[in-house]
């Protein structure tokens, strides 16, 4: 499925990347990006394996340079060095697993530049937050997944910094520890109203608490909006697949049905408003063709299906 | 620098390698070879010798312990955060250095501690000889850098190390003495560290001022400048920031 372009304005100021540009090795990662994430509400950041966003997000917060582009918080350009305080979740739980929780909160607490008085209360609250008080004094090595990626999100949160940056946060925990990730992650946008920028594969998390949504590929930006936005203009999609041989009647057969398709190599991909009846109507169509069907796949109006129509369904790498 | 610092002494106290290779070795190696090995070596008390070899011989993994402080960083994944916090790459970097070079300069002072007073080795001008142990321990450390930035695995560093700590300590005198190596070999033995330190040791535990000891110095000093430089050309942050 071919990309479709769909953009908009953002919310109020927080952040906003403008015609950004980062090259790595000998390819351009991130190309004419442009971002929006307001504050006071969790903004998603979506996109396929590849889509750049950790190289966005390395950008943002200034560890990889820029070839092009100005990044702003607020009415304040971004320089290399970054001037607003930052919080980051890595993909990786990103901690030290030789030191036990409460140094970990130390740690990080003194890098995060809190003075001394302030260290113990925002360590005190992290520890409630990540709701690891009892494992205080265990070793971050001997934590489960879920605990790492609780304290993880704790520490990133240290000093209340005025842009959080998650990079898919809830990989790999359990339903129970996502609910706890995702109340916190809400309800501290909602605290600070700071500026939160939430990446993540789970399409569902971020239409649970995503406030705005942009969804990148190839470096650039495919589509931007609220959610009520983006689920206002959602489409359904329906995706088959029939023998190239048959490409050019099935063509003519689904066109009767649904006139706004795309075919590829015997790949069709349908935009319908209701999938599920557009399949039963076109599967009748090409079986009195004596057309089979393969690969089918209908996505209702939603998130999962504009994220689709924006990416593609190929296979990345 | 100083959270750096303190928590890069806290790892290292977490990690039985780094006694296993800069105390327990060289106290074997004393232990077992010196009554062996007397007669190659010029001092009458074989322990003069051996004591500084093997304590400089593998002071030198002070290199492989100051890459694997960044090189660990890269492992767990923290460089992204620590690069995304209000403190600048250079003071973590300075406070990961210092702090595996004064345990490297600390544990050198407990091995030749221990020789002059369980092994009646001498000391002579002990602020000649401090002033060298700290310059050595410098010039270890600052293989680290350029370690971190090729190595692509905790392995590769160990690897590197080995050939780097063995190949350079048999070329400077740390195994046998110098002298005795072959006439093709004599033109490389100067460029080693671990021939500058030896000779600094020498001289200091001999009575000489720090001052007379300024060559050594300035040997180790640029043996440092060139290993930074060498990382200048193969340490990237934004390598560091990826996973391995």
């Amino acid at each position: 499925m071919e990309p479709r372009e769909l953009t908009r304005s953002g919310g109020g100021l927080g952040v906003q990347i403008r015609d950004l540009w980062v090259r790595r090795g000998q390819r351009d990662v991130i190309q004419g990006l442009e971002l929006e994430a307001p504050a006071g509400m969790v903004t998603g950041l979506l996109g396929p394996n590849g889509a750049g966003k950790s190289t966005t997000i390395g950008a943002l917060i200034g560890y990889l340079p820029r070839t092009q582009g100005t990044i702003s918080y607020g009415s304040e350009a971004l320089g290399d060095v970054a001037s607003v305080r930052f919080g980051l979740a890595p993909q990786e739980a990103s901690l030290y697993p030789a030191l036990s929780v409460w140094d970990n909160l130390k740690v990080y607490a003194a890098y995060a530049g809190l003075s001394r008085r302030d260290r113990r209360s925002a360590m005190d609250g992290a520890l409630a937050t990540s709701q690891l008080v009892e494992h205080r004094r265990t070793r971050v090595g001997a934590l489960s997944v879920g605990m790492r990626r609780r304290l993880s999100l704790a520490v990133a949160m240290l000093g209340d910094p005025e842009v959080l940056v998650l990079d898919e946060p809830t990989a790999g925990v359990d339903p129970q520890a996502r609910v706890h990730l995702l109340e916190s992650i809400e309800s501290y946008a909602e605290r600070t109203q700071a500026v939160v920028l939430f990446c993540s594969h789970y399409l569902a998390e971020v239409d649970q608490i995503c406030g705005f949504v942009n969804i990148i590929d190839g470096g650039r930006r495919l589509l931007a909006g609220t959610r009520e936005e983006l689920r206002a203009d959602a489409r359904g999609v329906l995706q088959f697949r029939v023998a190239p041989d048959d490409a050019a009647r099935a063509s003519e057969a689904v066109r009767r049905i649904e006139p706004e398709f795309t075919e590829q190599h015997g790949l069709f991909t349908v935009v319908c408003d209701e999938p599920t009846s557009a399949l039963g109507a076109v599967a009748a169509a090409l079986s009195g063709a004596d057309i089979h069907l393969s690969d089918v796949a209908a996505f209702e109006a939603s998130l999962d299906s504009m994220y689709f129509l924006a990416t593609g369904t190929a296979l990345r790498d | 620098m100083g959270t750096a610092f303190l928590t890069e002494l806290r790892l290292l106290s977490r990690n039985p390698q780094l006694v296993v290779s800069l105390v327990l070795l060289p106290v074997l190696f004393v232990g077992l070879l010196s009554e062996a090995a007397a007669p190659i070596w010029p001092t009458s008390n074989p322990y003069q010798s051996t004591i500084p070899a093997y304590t400089i011989m593998f002071a030198f993994y002070g290199g492989a312990f100051a890459s694997e402080a960044f090189f660990r960083e890269r492992m767990w994944g923290n460089w992204p955060r620590l690069l995304s916090l209000p403190v600048s790459r250079w003071s973590v970097s300075a406070g990961k250095l210092l702090a595996t070079t004064s345990v490297v300069l600390a544990i050198q002072l407990l091995l030749f501690g221990l020789g002059a007073v369980v092994l009646d080795i001498r000391l002579g001008n002990v602020a000649s000889l401090v002033l060298v142990l700290a310059v050595t321990s410098v010039a270890a450390t600052s293989l680290g850098p350029f370690l971190a930035g090729v190595a692509d695995s905790q392995l590769t560093i160990d690897q590197i190390s080995n050939v780097l700590v063995l190949g350079l300590a048999g070329l400077g005198g740390a195994i046998v003495p110098s002298e005795r190596l072959p006439d093709v070999l004599q033109p490389l033995v100067p460029l080693t560290p671990q021939y500058w330190a030896l000779k600094g040791i020498t001289e200091a535990t001999g009575g000489a001022p720090p001052l007379e000891l300024l060559p050594v110095f300035l040997a180790l000093g640029a043996f440092t400048l060139v290993a930074y430089g060498g990382a200048a050309f193969t340490f990237r942050w934004s390598r560091m920031t990826e996973s391995v």
